[in-house]
């Protein structure tokens, strides 16, 4: 089984082609595959509670796929509460999925 | 932990976008978990190992240049190179080397080498993990 590793840098509000990777995001999953998503820089910006893709992500994580965020782009950015379905994480951890045996990294 | 390989290709130019910095997180997070790194500089990446870099103070803020503290890529890349010696594992950076003539940017700090897109895929068959971070 090959497990996406799809890195988000960019935002729903500045990118209109956001929501296109969240649904190869989906249709990866759903076509079989493991599928981690890893949000960083100007990406972890809908990953604040209380935002309209609070619901989006909580979909993703009743799906089974994982979704994190970087913590020093939330600290750049001033935010600290995030949505339920996000785990706040390290550059460490992006390492150790993009090492995983069968992981395919891709950045957007 | 054993030591696996990352290949990673970065395009941006220093000081213009949030990937350089990115980028150089990664590589230091692999790195500092004791793994090997292939870099493919291409593109405006190459000027990131430019040696004549110099950091400047600001005269509008009024401070100077040992308050401004200012990073340079090239220092940080340094550091990398100091980081990856230190824990005995390789940092392998290429520069494109047709980027390079095109920019005239073809002094270096130590340790990076001049080549070509055939020089990262070598590296990817042999890597265990692949990044290209492209320009957007």
């Amino acid at each position: 089984m090959t497990h996406y590793l799809i890195l988000e840098s960019r935002d729903p509000y500045d990118s209109a082609d956001w929501v296109n990777i969240q649904q190869i995001v989906i249709d990866l999953k759903k076509n079989g595959n493991d599928v981690s998503l890893f949000l960083l820089q100007n990406g972890v910006l809908p990953a604040r509670k209380g935002t309209e893709f609070e619901k989006h992500f909580a979909d993703l994580k009743t799906l089974g796929i994982n979704i994190f965020a970087d913590f020093f782009a939330l600290q750049e950015r001033g935010i600290q509460d995030l949505a339920k379905s996000v785990e706040k994480t390290n550059f460490d951890r992006l390492i150790q999925l993009c090492l995983t045996t069968n992981t395919k990294t891709i950045w957007h | 932990m054993s030591s696996k390989t990352l290949s990673i290709a970065i395009m941006d130019a220093p000081y213009e976008s949030a990937n350089s910095t990115t980028a150089l997180r990664i590589i230091h997070s692999a790195l500092n978990q004791g793994h090997n790194v292939n870099v493919f500089a291409y593109e405006g990446a190459v000027n990131l190992t430019m040696k004549e870099q110099a950091p400047h103070a600001n005269s509008i803020k009024g401070t100077t240049l040992a308050q401004e503290n200012h990073p340079t890529t090239k220092d940080w890349i340094s550091a990398l190179f100091k980081l990856a010696q230190e824990k005995e594992i390789t940092l392998n950076w290429i520069n494109c080397g047709l980027c390079v003539d095109e920019r005239g940017a073809g002094n270096w700090i130590d340790g990076v080498q001049r080549g070509g897109p055939a020089d990262f895929i070598k590296s990817v068959k042999k890597s265990d993990g692949v990044l290209v971070i492209p320009t957007r």
